[in-house]
Order: structure tokens, then C-alpha cells, then sequence
């Protein structure tokens, strides 16, 4: 019986960027794998790899050498247009600084990944108008980003995440420019979009990593621990 | 869709940077519509020029006045001159002249021209002066080729006796044996010419002429071949210094050619000058408008690094992306598009005057500096369909090529890249 799909898959991968005459290994040959839901969490100091890890595993960057395969798909191997449909379909994310498009409104700035993904008007309607009152901001459709709170804004950056029902969402620091009480909030309502799916989290908050159902700790480019 | 529109929103995220770009961009619109108003008054002057201008060449033997009894000038252009010049391209008419001279007591002596009966009747020393008015009796016909019959100005009438009441019994009698210090006699029997009309030019001179069927010119002087004068009348005013090389060319040195300059040089200098100050003012005006296009969407990819990196991350594609920011600069030169229009319809009529005395008046022939632009009437406001296509085509050059290098960043960015470029 062969082994079921895992949704993240890393082997020997690694990322080494060029700095003057030198070489950064942000990676340094990583073997993971992540099954099922859940809220997988990856800690560790700053410069550690994290976010680099985070960014191949969602086709922002590619390896310098090893594979990365998410949902079925060798990162590697995609080109351009793939990793594109790759973005649009199998992954969403949440950024530390919300990352809305400043002159659209939240439910625009939710139905925005859905247009990418040629789906029908009022399906991109009606769906964005769930998601945003699923994170409680059915008040705030029709509110630009700069109307917007911190929290509200990482909400709506959380429900554009979630526009294409991705199978795994990619979460940078996502409290990162919060305070205690918002970022809590966040984290609850991350717990409750890993129920049906896998969100992987980069942070350095502790309490965070306690949610977590699994930990990833990170140091030099290497996963301690192991795996 | 949703992108080409968010290009479009995108206008509005900075007002102030809206006022400036459109004012950069309109002003540039403005002077190329300006200048292309000012080429189109000149060029449809010119043409009106043209068509009323005198695009006939004289072409008479080489040092000669080629008068058949002049002293010293009798020389005739040769006879096969005629079929040569006829051949030649862009030649519309040909008309051969031929002259004589007759002393007159008081006015020193009058001119016989033989012609065509259908040709224009030109007068010695006033060319450009055909055709001149008949105020007794009546025009030649194409019958009266070959007849003893003649045409007389009203100054050698009155000298020859021949009043306009009695022009039923008018008759002329030519001798060539009377002489003159500049006419030598010819031993030709007299000739009596039924006179048929009697003409006035506004000349003095012009009236002391006697025209007569080219045949029976030949008749009563004897001169069976050569020609004194060859009028040729170039199709237009643009071929009249074609067809004074190809005359040169065919006849050799056996002609004098004189040419109409004054029409040929506005023609070649005057509008060809406003031609190329319109070009270079309205290349410089477009080139203006893509360098502002340029730096603005740079700017602009530049301070949205972030927001590209974002798109790109959330699934947009290059081509998606590429279409938001061309929209923008679609929109932006599409809305300068219409202030120039805009300003131009306002206060073009007014600043026309003044951008032609700036920019072109210092360029334009002396003879044409300060009064060019009063005989165009002025520069017309109108925006018809050909310079809104022009807009319309201009903007969406600007857009494309102005925006070209910023747009150019935006694909070669990853997502990654993007969001560092920051």
C-alpha cells in the first residue's frame, strides 16, 4: 500500500543566496514532511531560515538545489505559469503586514484571488461575503484598508487567504504588527481555518507555538530535531 | 478586467500627482495639437497659393529676345524645341509664341505676336499678364486659325485710327518695311488684317500689341520655322523645378529658361520649413510626454514593489499585473490627452499666434516673418476626427513606451523580489 500524499514534502532542500563575495546558506539541506490539518508551527531566531523555508514551500522563491513538493505538485519542476496557478489554487497567504491593495475595499481585496482564479462574479460575491463575516467583519465590506484596524486588516488579509479554499495557507508573522490582544484573536481564528486544512506559521511568539499542533524548530538553516 | 479597472482606480490614489501628470502630459498634447493646426493652415494656404499662382516657364532662345526683326536679338528658339518640350513629364500645356516688332511715332514702336488662337495672350514685358480684357468686338476662335485676322490694344489702335464704333471696317496694314533703331526692315509685301476686337490690359505698353493666328504671323513675316517664345505650364507648383531641369536637360544650351521663383520658394522653403518645425516641435512634444510617462510609472513600480509582490503571491499573473499598470498609463495619457484637447479648443486660436511667432517666424524666409501667420487667418480650434485620432494614437504610444521599462521590472520580479525590492 503506498504512502498517502503529504501536504508539504522537503527533501534536501535547500536555499543559498549570494552576498558580496560570500555565500548566506538561509537553508541548508531540510527534509520535512507535514500530513493532515492543522496548525503546524515554525519557530526559531531571527535569520534562522524560516521565513525562507515558508517562502519556497509557497512557490514565492525557488531552491537552490533539493525538491519541494506541496500538495501533490514538485515545486521545482513547475514553470512560471504553473507556479502562478500553483498561488492562485493551492496556497494563501497571510502576511506580517497585511499586504491589502490600498484602494480597494476588504470585500474587493478578498474577491481580488478569486478573479485571478476566473471564477464568476457573483460566486466571488457571495463567497467573500461569507468569508469576511466568518471573521467577523460582515460590518466592514465596503471599508478601505486605511479604515480599517490592524486586526481588522489581518482578518481580511486571513479571509482573502482563504478565497480559493486553498488546501494549506502560509501565515509570516501574522501578529507581528499587532498587539497581545489582537494577535491572540488572530491565532484563534487561525486554529479555526487549520480545522480543515493545514496553516503553517512562521512566529516568535511562544504562546503561539503552545496552540500549535505541531512545532518546527529552526536554527541555521536546519531543522532541530529532526523531522 | 478587475485589473485594467484597478489601473484606472490606481489615478486617484494621489491627487496631487494626478494634477501634475495631467498637466505634463496636456501641455505636451497642446503644443502637438497646436503645431499640427499651424502645418495644416500653411499647407492648405500653400495649396490655395498653388492654384492661383502662375506655374509657366518662358523659354526663349539662348541670349536672344528672339523678336524676328530685332536688331542684334532675332535668334529663334528651333522649331523642334516644341515636340521636345512636350514629351517631357508634368507638363501640362505648351504655347508657342512668335514675336515681331513695328515702329509707332509716339510710343516708339508696338508688337506683333503671332499665337494659337486658343492660347493665352501675353504681354511683352508683363508675362504673368495674359488674357487681357476685350472691350470692343470679340475673342479670337478656334476658326480663325490661319485668317487675316488680328486682335489690337486699345493704345495701337487709337495710334493705327481704328475706333470701336467702326470695328465692321477696322483693317491693320502691316509693313515691314518701316525700320527703327532696334528694328531692321524685312522685304515682305504689306498685309491688311481684318481687326475683329479691341482689348485693354491696364498696361501701358501691354496695350500697344497686335495679336494674329500663329499662321498667319508665319505668312506675313516669312518665318516658316523657329519659335520666339515656348510658354510651358508645369501641372503644379511642386513640379515647376522638375520640369525646368528636364527643359535644360532636352534643349541643351540653345534655350534661356526663366522660371516663376517666387511661388516655387514658398512652396519649397516656406512650407517645407513649417513642415519640419510642426514635425520636430510635435516629435518633442511626444517625446516629453513618454520621458513623464516614463519616470512616473518607474516611480510608481518602484513605490508598489511591495503591492506587485503581493499580486503576484495571491495568484495574479505577469499579464495581469502588466495590464493594471498600462491601464494606468492609459488612463493618464488618456486624460492629457483631453486637457490638451481641452486647452487647445480654449485658447489654441489665441496662443497659436504666439507659438508661431516664438518658434517658427524666426525660421521663415524674411518676406514671410511677420506676415505669414496674419494671411493663414489664424489657427483653428476645431477638433475634428483626424486630431482625435491623432490624440487617441499618441496616448496609446505614450503609454506603451513610456511605461515599457517600468512594466519590464514588474515581469522580471518574483514574488520574493517584489516584496525585497522594497
Amino acid at each position: 500500500m503506498s504512502e498517502p500524499k503529504a501536504v508539504v514534502q522537503l527533501k534536501a532542500a535547500a536555499k543559498h543566496y549570494p552576498r558580496g563575495s560570500e555565500v548566506v546558506k538561509a537553508l541548508a539541506g531540510v527534509d520535512l514532511r507535514i500530513d493532515g490539518t492543522g496548525v503546524v508551527a515554525i519557530v526559531g531566531p531571527s535569520g534562522s531560515g524560516k521565513s525562507t523555508l515558508l517562502h519556497l514551500i509557497g512557490a514565492m522563491d525557488r531552491p537552490t538545489r533539493g525538491e519541494v513538493i506541496v500538495a501533490g505538485q514538485a515545486l521545482n519542476e513547475l514553470p512560471e505559469k504553473a507556479l502562478t496557478r500553483f498561488r492562485r489554487q493551492t496556497v494563501g497567504f497571510v502576511f506580517q503586514t497585511f499586504n491589502l491593495i490600498p484602494n480597494l475595499t476588504a470585500l474587493e481585496n478578498v474577491m481580488l484571488p478569486m478573479e485571478f482564479n476566473k471564477i464568476e462574479k457573483a460566486e466571488r460575491d457571495s463567497r467573500a461575503r461569507r468569508l469576511l463575516e466568518q471573521v467577523g467583519l460582515a460590518h466592514r465590506l465596503t471599508h478601505r484598508p486605511g479604515e480599517l484596524s490592524g486586526g481588522e486588516q489581518q482578518r481580511v488579509a486571513i479571509a482573502r487567504a482563504l478565497a480559493n479554499n486553498p488546501p494549506l495557507i502560509l501565515a509570516d508573522e501574522p501578529t507581528g504588527n499587532l498587539d497581545t490582544e489582537t494577535g491572540q484573536k488572530i491565532y484563534e481564528l487561525l486554529r479555526e481555518v487549520a480545522r480543515q486544512r493545514t496553516v503553517l506559521v512562521v512566529t516568535h511568539a511562544e504562546a503561539f507555538a503552545r496552540m500549535a499542533d505541531r512545532v518546527l524548530h529552526i536554527k541555521d538553516g536546519r531543522l532541530m530535531g529532526g523531522n | 478586467m478587475r485589473m485594467v479597472v484597478l489601473g484606472g482606480r490606481n489615478l486617484l490614489r494621489n491627487k496631487l500627482r494626478l494634477l501634475v501628470v495631467t498637466f505634463l502630459i496636456g501641455f505636451p498634447f497642446f503644443l502637438l495639437l497646436s503645431f499640427q493646426a499651424i502645418g495644416a493652415a500653411v499647407r492648405t494656404y500653400t495649396e490655395a497659393l498653388k492654384q492661383g499662382v502662375d506655374t509657366s516657364l518662358q523659354l526663349r532662345a539662348k541670349g536672344s529676345m528672339g523678336h524676328v526683326n530685332m536688331v542684334g536679338s532675332h535668334r529663334l528658339l528651333p522649331h523642334e524645341a516644341l515636340e521636345k518640350v512636350r514629351g517631357i513629364e508634368h507638363v501640362a500645356k505648351v504655347e508657342p509664341y512668335l514675336l515681331g516688332m513695328s515702329p509707332t511715332e509716339g510710343h516708339n514702336f508696338a508688337m506683333h505676336v503671332g499665337l494659337d488662337p486658343g492660347d493665352a495672350k501675353r504681354l511683352e514685358s508683363h508675362g504673368e499678364a495674359g488674357n487681357p480684357r476685350i472691350i470692343a468686338g470679340r475673342d479670337f476662335s478656334p476658326e480663325d486659325a490661319g485668317k487675316d485676322v488680328a486682335l489690337i490694344g486699345q493704345a495701337y489702335a487709337r495710334w493705327a485710327g481704328i475706333s470701336s464704333e467702326d470695328l465692321d471696317n477696322a483693317r491693320f496694314v502691316v509693313d515691314l518695311t518701316r525700320s527703327h533703331p532696334v528694328i531692321f526692315p524685312l522685304d515682305r509685301p504689306k498685309r491688311e488684317l481684318k481687326i475683329i476686337g479691341i482689348y485693354a490690359s491696364g498696361y501701358v505698353f501691354g496695350d500697344m500689341q497686335l495679336f494674329m493666328p500663329m499662321e498667319t504671323f508665319r505668312r506675313i513675316y516669312g518665318v516658316e520655322k523657329g519659335l520666339s517664345w515656348l510658354f510651358v505650364t508645369a501641372d503644379s507648383v511642386d513640379n515647376v523645378a522638375f520640369v525646368e531641369r528636364k527643359i535644360r536637360e532636352a534643349l541643351g544650351d540653345v534655350a534661356d529658361v526663366i522660371a516663376p521663383k517666387g511661388a516655387a520658394t514658398f512652396a519649397s522653403t516656406t512650407t517645407k520649413t513649417v513642415d519640419r518645425i510642426a514635425a520636430t516641435v510635435s516629435l518633442f512634444a511626444v517625446a516629453l510626454m513618454v520621458v513623464v510617462i516614463f519616470f512616473v510609472m518607474l516611480v510608481t513600480v518602484r513605490e508598489r514593489a511591495r503591492e506587485i509582490g503581493t499580486l503576484k503571491a495571491i495568484g495574479a499573473s505577469t499579464g495581469e499585473i502588466v495590464a493594471e499598470f498600462l491601464a494606468e498609463a492609459m488612463a493618464f495619457s488618456a486624460i492629457g490627452g483631453l486637457l490638451g484637447m481641452s486647452l487647445f479648443r480654449a485658447v489654441g486660436w489665441v496662443l497659436g499666434g504666439h507659438l508661431f511667432t516664438l518658434s517658427i517666424s524666426p525660421f521663415l524666409p524674411a518676406q514671410y516673418k511677420d506676415t505669414l501667420f496674419a494671411s493663414l487667418g489664424g489657427v483653428s480650434p476645431g477638433i475634428g476626427p483626424s486630431a482625435f485620432a491623432l490624440v487617441l494614437l499618441v496616448a496609446v504610444l505614450v503609454a506603451w513606451v513610456g511605461s515599457g521599462y517600468g512594466v519590464w521590472q514588474v515581469t522580471r520580479l518574483s514574488p520574493l523580489e517584489a516584496m525585497k525590492h522594497e
